[in-house]
């Protein structure tokens, strides 16, 4: 890669909006599924964070890693996964991702460089980090990025490895999701200080930015993940942004620590689609017409994948053994 | 009971101190908590106290001198007198036989040389026995991990005594040479030999409890034998003794019968085959099995069993003969009536109303055979006594079968003449 | 043949592996310059530079953390976890992430991971320091865990353990780390799921874990004087367990005692005991006995400390009361 941030052309932008509508029209029928109970388990809404996911996602590829939180279908999405597999995973249907033995909380994919989504607050910090310190003693140019949101600055496990990441200069950028809540409590009651200032106190670089503005988010992190390849990592970002549904599917009455009026601001001025949208149009890079277009794409394409993995099958009852160990078939005699 | 005084460990890296000054006499009083000397360590200097109130003697290093972390220099006794008589350098080395050989002076121990090493292979002596040494003068030369170190005297006198030789694998903290301030007649040499009873690992055993000495020589020995039959009426064997026996077709039962100590195991199947062996042939120890013959009247109880089939036909006619067999027996009796309607377990009761099926085990057995062709029949009795009913005519005959172990002979006649008569006059035994 | 202390042998398997395949690479505190504590690591660094041989800040759920990472994107990392006890630290890291991996995603992520700890107690360093916590992790699916009782397990199974694509645990025993045996200078491993018979014998089977072999061994001496015939077995490691070789064992015999050094309860001997009841039973002529490590934390007084751990005339002084058909606790 040269020392030239990537321009990104039409293409990049259209690209751009179609993940984070594929993303909010996953989460719409995953919700369904579940208000229907057709979906088993518990699952979390990625819904209002799209830009987050997408603008940071665009500028990696393919080989370059992510880690995922329990609320991962976004991450999932943007990393380049596929709704069929992503549906028949949720369903715990056989052509899931996983096989549907990790479901919505353990997704995970594989070939798009996707470690997977991680039940555990703040699980996937070492990983991600262990990810970044992986690509720098192999000599590769990968760069990871460790999903993560307010609530998991609460875990000391992030502080243990901004250090040492810290230490040995990793190409690892760390992407707190500041959505305002930490499940049922807001941010401000769960985390003391600054939360940039956490990785300061390592001398890590760290930014704020609007998450709900794609393009702000997608530069900041162009740059950032090139000066990775370029050994100049670790980095720290906070992103600003909101989460629509409650803390998990289940989390419908939820005016008790949230305010319904604050939900609507945030969906009607801050919308990141929305004012993806308006500025495409604005800059003459789509009409109208394209754009619903896309969106009558995206709705099909997902009503499509939902169908088929309602009727998938399962996995077979012999698999219930299988894959416990790399080199022992079925772990149960 | 004298206390050592020995110079105190000092951090993971130092095997010596200094004793930079006393601060007590030999022979002065002393209170527990006094402060008796002064030692310089590599960072300060460090004061030692008086562990117990007495008198300080037996002091054995002066002022300015470096000794060994470990090594005893001096006592607190309870009176000022010396306390060499029983002095003992480590608590490990209860080589009885050499204590009372070694002679007194300054103990040279192996010296602790790394968190990762509890023995050191001393590679070399540096002097020969006898010979006089300055404090600096080294003495022996250690292998560690790492390299071959040096170690000196670190008290002028003869090398008197020498306990390990060069190539003994040693632990830290075990004695291993004496020098003494006068040159001894005699000198100890003799190679490192390990105190304790311990194996390969390097954990020590002090095996607080006795040594275990062997025992007589036999195979079934039950030091601690149990009732020959536990309160619920089960046989203890073990699984393995259970499995040879039902192979070979053997009744554990037999064996319990006789005594003999539970719970079984596979050594006492010699025994159980020899329980079985006794009962089947009937020849042995004297075990026989007798006959009696009965002959009632039959209309008596067929009269009475049809007025029972109308007024309660909830009572069977096997019901009826196991209360009238198993009152004549004992109380409570549980009976088995085999006939050709198949075999019933009964608890007889004198409330024939209350006769009850029972899962529990048959005092006795009842052949019912009435109405069929079968004149006679003289049943082995191998596990409990047999009574089988034909039919002549309108007369019945019982036979008893018993082993002597089963019953004593008059037992057996009271028993078939009980159940005879019962059998003669059902009403009047009954309700 | 030559001997060669443990600490020797497992230096041995981390150069010779390092040598062989450049992905593997240690992490953990003070495995560089001091080599660990024990000095087991000593002169890995000169050879194969700090890149290889990373000594952390003294973080163990981040830096067991990060070598599951590492794992999971191709490389095969040996995490150093200085004492055993601290294994409660990363349990998160080892139990939820690293055990379940590849479970989680079908099949399609390994994690070839090596986690390098010790047990072991009677080195006067108390309650947190000697633990013998090998049940713990042998009880999560997903984990393998070795227990080398000599140098040449030792050697044998860590070189296994790094070749293993799944994620091994290795408990050293503290102890034992100047202890030597014989140790081939050619090239060997020591495969999982193969138990040793170290000693053959008809009337009790010992099985014993890591330094309780040596334990069972001078169990079966004392035995031996007094006429009986002991057979000792080391499962070498308990996941997998080579189960076959152990009924086959009490079956023969029909007396089995399993001593190992966790804690009595809830542990290693009573899963084998277990399993030992379920598949041998027909042939037992005694139930399938216990010894483990007293259940009280373990003190630092050596008249006490001593006192908890299963020594050769425990197991003898057991081993005889099942020899002599004694029955156990009779009501």
């Amino acid at each position: 890669m040269g020392t030239q941030v990537k321009q990104n052309s039409t293409a990049d932008y259209l690209r751009m909006y179609r993940q984070m509508v594929r993303i909010r029209s996953f989460e719409d029928n995953a919700n369904q599924l579940y208000l229907s109970a057709k979906m088993p388990g518990l699952t979390h809404m990625y819904s209002g964070e799209e830009a987050v996911a997408v603008g940071i996602c665009e500028a990696l590829t393919p080989q370059d890693k992510i880690t995922s939180t329990h609320r991962g279908h976004g991450h999932c999405v943007a990393k380049g996964a596929d709704f069929k597999q992503m549906f028949c995973e949720l369903l715990g249907k056989e052509e899931g991702y996983c096989r549907g033995k990790g479901g919505s909380m353990h997704i995970a994919d594989q070939s798009n460089g996707n470690l997977g989504a991680n039940a555990i607050v703040g699980g996937s910090m070492g990983i991600a980090t262990g990810s970044a310190l992986s690509s720098k003693m192999r000599g590769s140019d990968e760069v990871t990025v460790c999903f993560f949101g307010d609530g998991a600055t609460a875990q000391g496990l992030m502080y243990e490895v901004m250090n040492m990441a810290a230490l040995w200069r990793l190409p690892v950028i760390y992407a707190c999701e500041n959505n305002g809540y930490s499940e049922y409590t807001p941010t401000d009651e769960i985390a003391a200080g600054s939360i940039t200032a956490r990785a300061e106190a390592f001398g890590i670089e760290s930014f704020q930015v609007d998450g709900q503005d794609v393009l702000a988010v997608n530069d900041l992190a162009v740059r950032l993940v090139e000066k990775c390849r370029n050994g100049e990592g670790p980095f720290f970002v906070e992103l600003m942004t909101y989460r629509y549904h409650g803390h998990h599917v289940g989390d419908i009455n939820r005016e008790y620590y949230r305010a319904k009026s604050e939900e609507e601001e945030w969906k009607s001025n801050k919308d990141p689609i929305i004012r993806f949208r308006s500025w495409l149009v604005d800059q003459g890079i789509a009409t109208e017409e394209e754009i619903d277009q896309i969106n009558y794409e995206v709705k099909q394409d997902a009503k499509a994948a939902v169908d088929y993995a309602l009727s998938a099958p399962y996995p077979a009852a012999e698999e219930v053994d299988m894959h416990v160990f790399t080199d022992i078939k079925h772990a149960v005699a | 009971m004298p206390h050592e005084i020995i110079m105190p460990a000092l951090g993971m890296s130092q095997d010596t101190g200094t004793l930079l000054a006393w601060h007590k006499a030999n022979g002065d009083q002393v209170n527990a908590g006094d402060l008796l000397f002064e030692v310089e360590t590599d960072k300060t200097t460090m004061e030692v106290e008086a562990p117990a109130a007495g008198y300080l003697v037996d002091v054995s290093a002066l002022a300015g001198e470096e000794v060994p972390v470990g090594q005893v220099i001096a006592m607190i006794n309870e009176t000022n007198e010396s306390a060499s008589g029983d002095l003992s350098i480590h608590e490990k080395t209860d080589d009885a036989s050499a204590e009372g050989e070694l002679p007194l002076g300054h103990q040279v121990i192996m010296p602790t040389l790394g968190m990762s090493q509890d023995s050191g292979v001393l590679v070399n002596w540096c002097k020969n026995l006898g010979d006089f040494c300055e404090a600096e003068d080294v003495l022996f030369e250690v292998e560690t991990d790492k390299s071959v170190v040096e170690v000196t005297a670190n008290e002028a006198g003869y090398f008197s005594a020498r306990l390990a030789h060069a190539g003994d694998d040693v632990p830290t903290g075990e004695l291993i040479a004496v020098i003494t301030k006068e040159p001894t007649n005699e000198h100890i040499d003799r190679a490192y030999v390990a105190q304790s009873k311990t194996i390969s690992s390097t954990k020590s055993n002090p095996s607080p409890e006795p040594e275990v000495t062997k025992p007589p020589v036999q195979e079934a020995d039950k030091s601690n034998p149990v009732v020959s039959q536990s309160k619920s009426g089960r046989i203890l064997a073990s699984p393995k003794l259970r499995r040879l026996a039902h192979q070979a077709g053997l009744s554990l039962e037999k064996l319990a019968a006789k005594g003999h100590p539970q719970p079984f195991h596979a050594a006492d199947f010699e025994a159980l085959q020899l329980a079985n062996k006794q009962t089947s042939s009937g020849t042995n120890g004297g075990i026989s099995s007798n006959h009696l013959v009965a002959e009632v009247r039959g209309d008596t109880l067929a009269e009475f069993l049809s007025w029972l089939n109308e007024k309660h036909a909830a009572i069977s006619e096997t019901a009826v003969l196991a209360a009238l067999a198993g009152n004549a027996l004992k109380v409570d009796a549980v009976v088995q009536v085999d006939s050709i309607t198949g075999s019933s377990n009964f608890r007889a009761s004198q409330q024939l109303s209350d006769v009850s099926l029972t899962e529990c085990e048959a005092d006795i057995f009842i052949n019912d055979l009435r109405g069929s062709f079968i004149q006679a029949a003289q049943i082995e009795p191998l596990h409990r006594p047999v009574i089988s009913i034909t039919s002549r005519n309108e007369d019945l005959s019982l036979m008893l079968s018993y082993t002597t172990d089963q019953m004593t002979a008059s037992e057996a006649f009271k028993l078939l003449n009980d159940f005879a008569g019962r059998i003669d006059d059902p009403i009047r035994h009954l309700f | 043949m030559r001997e060669i202390t443990l600490s020797k042998a497992v230096n041995e398997a981390l150069a010779e592996e390092m040598r062989r395949d450049e992905r593997v690479f240690i992490m953990g505190e003070d495995v560089a310059e001091a080599g660990t504590p024990f000095k087991i690591l000593s002169g890995l660094v000169e050879e194969f530079g700090t890149e290889r041989v990373i000594d952390t800040p003294i973080s163990e759920p981040g830096f067991m953390g990060m070598g599951v990472g590492a794992a999971m994107t191709g490389m095969r990392p040996v995490v150093d976890l200085m004492f055993g006890d601290f294994i409660f630290l990363i349990m998160d890291q080892l139990c939820n992430q690293a055990a379940k991996t590849h479970y989680m995603s079908g099949g399609k992520l390994n994690v070839p991971l090596v986690l390098r700890t010790n047990l072991g107690a009677t080195r006067r360093s108390a309650a947190q320091h000697s633990q013998s916590l090998h049940a713990l992790v042998a009880h999560i699916p997903g984990l393998k865990v070795a227990l080398p009782s000599s140098a040449y397990e030792a050697k044998g199974l860590l070189k296994t353990a790094i070749r293993d694509d799944n994620p091994v645990v290795i408990f050293e025993d503290k102890l034992m780390y100047q202890d030597s045996a014989e140790v081939p200078e050619e090239e060997y491993t020591i495969p999982f799921g193969v138990a040793n018979v170290k000693r053959e014998g008809t009337d009790i089977t010992l099985i014993g874990t890591s330094s309780m072999v040596q334990v069972c061994e001078a169990a079966a001496e004392l035995l031996a004087e007094q006429g009986y015939s002991a057979e000792v077995i080391d499962p070498r490691t308990i996941v997998p367990l080579d189960e076959e070789t152990l009924i086959r064992s009490a079956q023969k015999t029909s007396r089995v005692i399993v001593v190992d050094e966790g804690h009595q309860s809830f542990g290693v001997t009573s899963e084998i005991a277990s399993r030992i009841n379920e598949k041998a039973f027909y042939y037992l002529d005694a139930p399938a006995m216990r010894i483990g490590a007293m259940d009280v934390p373990i003190p630092f007084t050596p008249a006490l400390e001593d006192l908890t751990v299963p020594t050769p005339d425990l197991v003898v002084k057991q081993a005889l009361k099942l020899l002599r058909g004694e029955m156990i606790d009779a009501a």
